[in-house]
C-alpha cells in the first residue's frame, strides 16, 4: 500500500509542479511595453501611459544588427538616451537581428553583443537589468545558426545571472524551441499586409487560427505581445506599393473617403523617404488606394480569449507594441485596461481584477 | 541645417518642389541658394592659392592627426599649411578635425563609449572651446568664434551661444562664417523657446526649411490671420503669404504636389483675397504691396481676371520691399499677357518687361517667370499665329517641343523662314525674340530640305540644301556620320560601323554637304533610270534601291532624312517612303533573269528588308502571337525559288551550305 501511496503522491506533486510551471509561464510577469524609437525620451503622454497602466517593464530596442555595405555585421540605429529610465522600471534591452546576418558567422557576435549592451547600461546608468531579448525572424534555413548563436548568448548571460528571452512569431510555433528562458509570442503582423483583401494584417483572429493548435504544447514558457499601432498601406491598381506615414486623410482635396478604412488618392503627391518604409521617395498617384490598417481591440480580445482557453499562463504578462504617442490613442483607456487584465478575455464581460 | 536634417536651400530645386506643375509666380521670400559645402570656398581657395573643390573642405571632417602631418596628403588645404609651415593654421585644423571626430557617430560601433569616454569627449569639446575663445590672432578669429559657438551648441549651452553671437559673432568680417554663426544663433533662440525671434533670423537668412519647420502649424489661412493679428508686420508673414499663394497655385494647377504642400479651397482663396485687399487698402501694414499683389495672383488663379487686373492697377502706389516691387511688376505683366492676342501695339511693353526679366536672371525665379509667361500666356494666346508662336517657343531659354521646327509643315516652315529672315519687317519685340532664338536660318533651310527630300521633291530639296553651308553640319552630331558613311553600300549586306574618332567639341573635317550630294545624285540616277530599259534599267533600279534604303529608318544613312535616331523611334513618313521606293526598285531589279547572282541579291534584299521590320516592330514582344505576313513569306519563298532554280528543288543540303557561305561572305 505504501509504495502505491508514495507513487500517487509523487505523481500528484509532479502534476502540481507541472501546472505551477505552466501557470507561472515566465518569471516576474508585469504589464509591459515595447519601446522602439531611436531616442529614449518618453513624452508626457507616454509617461502617463506607463503610470496609468502600471507598466513595470520596458522592452527597449537598444540597436539593430545589420550587414553593412562592407559585408560586416554592425550595430545600427543605436538608441540615444535623452532621459535615463526611471529606476522603478525594469528595462529589458532588446536587439533586433536582421535575418540576413544569419548568413554570416554570427557565433563570434554573441559575446560582443552582450558586452555592448552591458556597456550601454553602464554608460547610461541603467540599473537592474536582469535579462535581454533577441528579436529575429529566423526560418528553418537559418534556424541552426540562430540557435547556435542563442546558445552562446544564453550561456554567457547565465554566467552573469541574466536571462534571455526571444521573440516567437506564430509560424515558428511548430518549429523547434529556441534555447532561451522564455519567448514573447508576437501577436501582431499576423497577416499579409501586401494583400489588399486581408482585412486585419496587424492582428486577425482568422490568420492566427491555424497556429492555435501549437500553442498548448509549445515547450517554452511564453508571454504575449499585442499591437496598438496602425499602418497606411498604399496600393496601386490593387497591388501593394508601400507603407506611408503622417498623411492627413481628412484633407478632402487630397483623399476621398470610401469607407472608414479605405481612402482614394485624388491628387498626386510626393512622399519623402522619412514618411514611408521605402528607401526612396514614394509618389502618391491619383487613383491609388490607401487602406487604413489599425490594431483592432475586438480582434485582440478574440485572440486573447482563445489563448485563455488554450494556455492561460501566456496572459500572465502582456506586452503592448509599442509605447509611442502616435499609437497610444488608437485604443482607448477602457480597452487598454481590458487588454492588460489577465482575467478579461471577453469584450462584454470582464472581471475587475487587474494584474499586479 | 540647424533644426532639420532635410532638403536643399534652393526652393525651386528642393526635393519637395521637384513636382510642381508650373513655375511659381510669387517669390518675395528669397531663400539662400548656397549649398553648405560651397560656403567657405572663397577663404580656402585664397589660402591654398589655387582652385579647390567643395569636397576638399568637407573632407577636413574626416582627417586624422596623422593626416595633418602628412606632406603627401591628398587634401590641398593640409599640403598648403604644411608647405607654408603655418603652425597657426595647423593648430586650427587640429582643433577642427578633433571637433568633427568627437561629434561623429560613435554610437554605431561595436565598441560603445563608456561614460568616462563620453565625458572625455565632452571635456575635449570644452578644451576646444577654451582654445577657440583664447585665440587672439586676427587671421582665424572668425573661424575660432564659429568653432566656439559650435561647441556650445553641441553642449546645448544655448544662452552662451546667444551671448557669443552678440559679443563676437555678429561682428565677424568673414561673411560665410558669420552666416553659419547666425544660423547657430537662430537655433539657440529656438531651443530657448524664443521661436518668433528665431523665425526672424531664419527669414533673414533665407533658410526655407528652418522657416517651414518653425511655422509648420501656421501654414494656412488661419495661421496667417493669427500671426497678422499678433503683429501686422511680422516678418513671418512674408513667407506665409507667399506660401499660401503658391500652395493655391499647386492646388488648382497640378496633378501632383511637393510632399509638404497643403491644399487651399476656392472658398479659402476668396476669403484670403478679401482679407488681403482690406489690409492693402487700409494700409494696415508697412508693406501693403505684399498683400495687394497676393490678392492679384490669387484672383487670377480663381479665374477672376477682371478683378485681378483691377487690383494689379492698384499696386503701383503701394509700399513694399524691392523684392515685393519686382514681384508686383512681374505679376502685372503675367496677368496682362494672359489671353492677350499679340499685336505690334504691345511690342514696346512686352520688350521692356522681357528685357527687365532677363536682366534679373541671376535669380532663377525670374528666368522661370520669363519662360512661363512666354510658354504659357503668350504662346497660348497666339496659337493661330504660327510664325509668332514658333518664335516664342524656340528660344535659348526654353524650347516647347510642340512648336519645334520638326513639327512644322513645309508651308509653315517656308512662311517662318520668310518671317525669320526679314527681321527688318519685324517689330521690336519680334526682333528681340529673333535675337534670343535657338533657331537660325541654316536650320530652317535644312528642315525644308529634309521635308522635300522626304516627299521625293528633289528639286526643291536641292534648292533648300544648297543654302546650307557645310560648316553647319560639321557642328552637328550628324557631321560625324556624314564623314564615315557611304549611301551607295547595300545595307542588306553590310552594317557600317561607327568610329568615334572625334572628341566632343571637335568638328570633323567635313568637306561636303552629304544631304545635298545625295539629293543631286538621286535626282540624276532617277532621271537616268526613267529613260533606261532592259538590263541597264534593272541595274539602275538596284543601285537606286540601295541608295533609297540607306536613307530609310534601318539604313546606315538615316541622317539623310532625320537629325537623330533611336531604337525607340518609329520611322517617319519620309523614311517609310524611301523604304517603299527601295522595295519598288528591287522588284524591278529582280526581273534581270540573265544574271543569277544579281537576281539572288535582289531577292535576298527584298527578304532582308521585309524581315527586318518584323523583328523589331511586329515581333512577339510587341504583338503576342504575331505571325509573319503573307508578304514576308512571299519574299522568302521567292528567294527559295531563286535557289531552287539554281540547285534544283529539294536540294536543300547543297542550297543551305551555299546560303550559309553566302551569308558568311556578306
Amino acid at each position: 500500500m505504501k509504495p502505491l501511496l508514495y507513487l500517487f503522491l509523487s505523481i500528484y506533486c509532479f502534476m502540481l509542479l507541472d501546472c505551477a510551471a505552466n501557470n507561472d509561464e515566465i518569471p516576474e510577469p508585469e504589464n509591459s511595453v515595447y519601446y522602439w524609437k531611436t531616442v529614449f525620451s518618453p513624452d508626457s503622454l507616454e509617461s502617463q501611459f506607463l503610470k496609468q497602466y502600471h507598466v513595470k517593464k520596458i522592452y527597449l530596442r537598444y540597436f539593430d544588427v545589420i550587414v553593412d555595405k562592407n559585408n560586416q555585421l554592425m550595430p545600427n540605429a543605436t538608441v540615444r538616451f535623452k532621459k535615463t529610465p526611471s529606476e522603478d522600471l525594469q528595462i529589458i534591452p532588446t536587439v533586433f537581428i536582421v535575418e540576413r546576418c544569419l548568413e554570416h558567422n554570427i557565433d563570434t557576435l554573441a559575446k560582443t553583443l552582450v558586452d555592448r549592451i552591458l556597456k550601454m547600461n553602464e554608460t547610461h546608468k541603467i540599473k537592474g537589468v536582469k535579462e535581454i531579448e533577441i528579436d529575429c525572424d529566423w526560418t528553418r534555413n537559418s534556424q541552426q545558426k540562430y540557435f547556435n548563436f542563442l546558445t552562446l548568448v544564453h550561456q554567457y548571460l547565465k554566467k552573469k545571472n541574466m536571462k534571455l528571452s526571444v521573440t516567437i512569431r506564430l509560424h515558428q510555433l511548430n518549429m523547434k524551441t529556441p534555447p532561451c528562458d522564455y519567448g514573447v509570442l508576437m501577436l501582431y503582423n499576423t497577416g499579409n499586409y501586401k494583400d489588399i483583401s486581408v482585412e486585419n494584417p496587424i492582428l486577425g483572429y482568422k490568420e492566427c487560427s491555424p497556429y492555435f493548435k501549437y500553442i498548448k504544447d509549445y515547450k517554452l514558457p511564453l508571454c504575449v505581445a499585442f499591437p496598438n499601432f496602425k499602418w497606411l498601406v498604399l496600393f496601386r491598381k490593387g497591388v501593394y506599393n508601400n507603407i506611408i506615414y503622417n498623411q492627413n486623410l481628412a484633407d478632402t482635396m487630397l483623399f476621398e473617403k470610401i469607407d472608414d478604412k479605405t481612402y482614394k488618392v485624388i491628387r498626386s503627391k510626393d512622399i519623402p523617404i522619412f514618411m514611408s518604409n521605402a528607401d526612396y521617395n514614394v509618389m502618391l498617384v491619383a487613383g491609388d488606394t490607401i487602406r487604413l490598417k489599425q490594431a483592432d481591440y475586438n480582434e485582440i480580445m478574440k485572440v486573447k480569449s482563445k489563448i485563455h482557453q488554450l494556455r492561460p499562463g501566456l496572459l500572465n504578462q502582456i506586452i503592448i507594441y509599442d509605447l509611442n504617442s502616435n499609437n497610444i490613442n488608437n485604443i482607448n483607456s477602457n480597452e487598454y485596461e481590458k487588454v492588460f487584465d489577465f482575467n478579461c478575455c471577453d469584450t462584454a464581460n470582464c472581471g475587475s481584477q487587474q494584474q499586479n | 541645417m540647424i533644426l532639420l536634417i532635410a532638403a536643399l536651400n534652393n526652393k525651386t530645386e528642393a526635393c519637395g518642389y521637384s513636382f510642381t506643375t508650373n513655375y511659381y509666380m510669387f517669390d518675395v521670400f528669397k531663400t539662400s541658394t548656397t549649398a553648405n559645402e560651397s560656403r567657405y570656398i572663397t577663404f580656402w581657395q585664397n589660402y591654398v592659392g589655387t582652385k579647390i573643390n567643395p569636397w576638399d573642405i568637407s573632407a577636413l571632417e574626416y582627417l586624422t592627426e596623422e593626416d595633418l602631418h602628412n606632406p603627401d596628403s591628398y587634401n590641398p588645404i593640409v599640403t598648403a599649411a604644411l608647405k607654408k609651415n603655418d603652425t597657426e593654421m595647423l593648430s586650427y585644423l587640429e582643433d577642427l578635425t578633433a571637433y568633427h571626430r568627437i561629434n561623429s557617430s560613435r554610437y554605431d560601433a561595436w565598441e560603445y563609449p563608456s561614460e568616462a569616454e563620453l565625458q572625455q569627449f565632452a571635456q575635449k569639446r570644452k578644451d576646444i572651446y577654451q582654445h577657440a575663445i583664447a585665440y587672439n590672432g586676427t587671421k582665424l578669429k572668425d573661424r575660432y568664434t564659429l568653432m566656439a559657438m559650435r561647441c556650445l551648441f553641441q553642449d546645448e549651452e544655448y544662452s552662451k551661444v546667444e551671448e557669443l553671437w552678440l559679443s563676437s559673432g555678429a561682428k565677424a568680417s568673414d561673411q560665410d562664417c558669420r552666416k553659419t554663426m547666425m544660423e547657430l544663433f537662430a537655433g539657440a533662440l529656438y531651443h530657448q523657446g524664443k521661436t518668433a525671434a528665431a523665425i526672424n533670423i531664419f527669414m533673414e537668412l533665407g533658410s526655407l526649411q528652418d522657416v517651414k519647420f518653425c511655422l509648420d502649424k501656421k501654414r494656412d489661412l488661419n495661421g496667417i490671420k493669427e500671426v497678422y493679428a499678433r503683429d501686422h508686420n511680422n516678418p513671418a508673414l512674408v513667407f506665409l503669404v507667399e506660401d499660401f499663394v503658391n500652395m493655391f497655385q499647386e492646388t488648382i494647377d497640378g496633378e501632383s504636389g511637393p510632399w509638404d504642400f497643403y491644399t487651399v479651397t476656392n472658398k479659402q482663396a476668396r476669403e484670403f483675397v478679401n482679407f488681403a485687399n482690406e489690409i492693402a487698402d487700409k494700409k494696415a501694414s508697412n508693406t501693403p504691396l505684399l498683400w495687394k499683389e497676393a490678392a492679384v495672383l490669387v484672383s487670377f488663379y480663381l479665374k477672376d481676371f477682371d478683378n485681378a487686373k483691377k487690383y494689379a492697377a492698384q499696386m503701383s502706389s503701394l509700399q513694399g520691399t524691392e523684392c515685393m516691387k519686382d514681384n508686383a511688376r512681374l505679376i502685372k505683366f503675367f496677368v496682362s499677357t494672359y489671353d492677350q492676342k499679340y499685336t505690334s501695339a504691345n511690342a514696346a511693353y512686352y520688350l521692356s518687361e522681357f528685357k527687365w526679366l532677363e536682366s534679373k536672371f541671376s535669380d532663377p525665379f525670374f528666368k522661370n517667370a520669363w519662360i512661363r509667361i512666354a510658354a504659357q500666356n503668350i504662346a497660348a494666346a497666339n496659337y493661330d499665329n504660327t510664325n509668332f508662336i514658333t518664335l516664342v517657343s524656340n528660344t535659348v531659354f526654353f524650347i516647347n517641343e510642340k512648336f519645334s521646327l520638326e513639327n512644322l509643315t513645309i508651308p509653315q516652315l517656308e512662311s517662318f523662314l520668310n518671317f525669320f529672315s526679314n527681321s527688318k519687317k519685324a517689330d521690336e519685340f519680334e526682333r528681340y525674340l529673333i535675337q534670343k532664338s535657338e533657331i537660325n536660318i541654316n536650320q530652317i533651310n535644312d528642315y525644308i530640305g529634309i521635308r522635300y527630300l522626304g516627299e521625293m521633291d528633289l528639286d526643291k530639296a536641292e534648292a533648300a540644301f544648297s543654302k546650307v553651308p557645310v560648316h553647319y553640319y560639321a557642328s552637328k552630331a550628324i557631321g560625324n556620320y556624314m564623314m564615315q558613311r557611304d549611301y551607295h553600300i547595300e545595307r542588306w549586306f553590310t552594317t557600317q560601323e561607327w568610329i568615334d574618332d572625334y572628341s566632343e567639341g571637335d568638328e570633323p573635317p567635313l568637306k561636303s554637304n552629304q544631304r545635298l550630294e545625295y539629293t543631286k545624285e538621286l535626282k540624276s540616277a532617277i532621271a537616268k533610270y526613267n529613260t533606261s530599259t532592259g538590263d541597264e534599267r534593272c541595274n539602275l533600279a538596284y543601285k537606286l534601291a540601295a541608295m533609297c534604303y540607306q536613307a530609310s529608318f534601318w539604313g546606315n544613312c538615316w541622317y539623310l532624312l532625320e537629325n537623330s535616331w533611336s531604337i525607340d523611334d518609329k520611322p517617319s513618313d519620309g523614311q517609310k517612303l524611301f523604304e517603299q521606293k527601295a522595295l519598288t526598285y528591287l522588284n524591278v531589279a529582280s526581273n534581270l533573269d540573265s544574271d543569277w547572282q544579281f537576281l539572288k541579291n535582289s531577292y535576298y534584299a527584298i527578304a532582308w528588308i521585309k524581315w527586318r521590320n518584323y523583328e523589331y516592330f511586329d515581333a512577339w514582344w510587341y504583338n503576342d502571337n504575331q505571325n509573319p505576313t503573307a508578304e514576308m513569306n512571299t519574299a522568302m519563298s521567292n528567294l527559295k525559288s531563286c535557289f531552287d532554280k539554281k540547285f534544283g528543288v529539294g536540294n536543300w543540303e547543297y542550297a543551305c551550305d551555299y546560303l550559309m557561305d553566302y551569308v558568311r561572305a556578306h
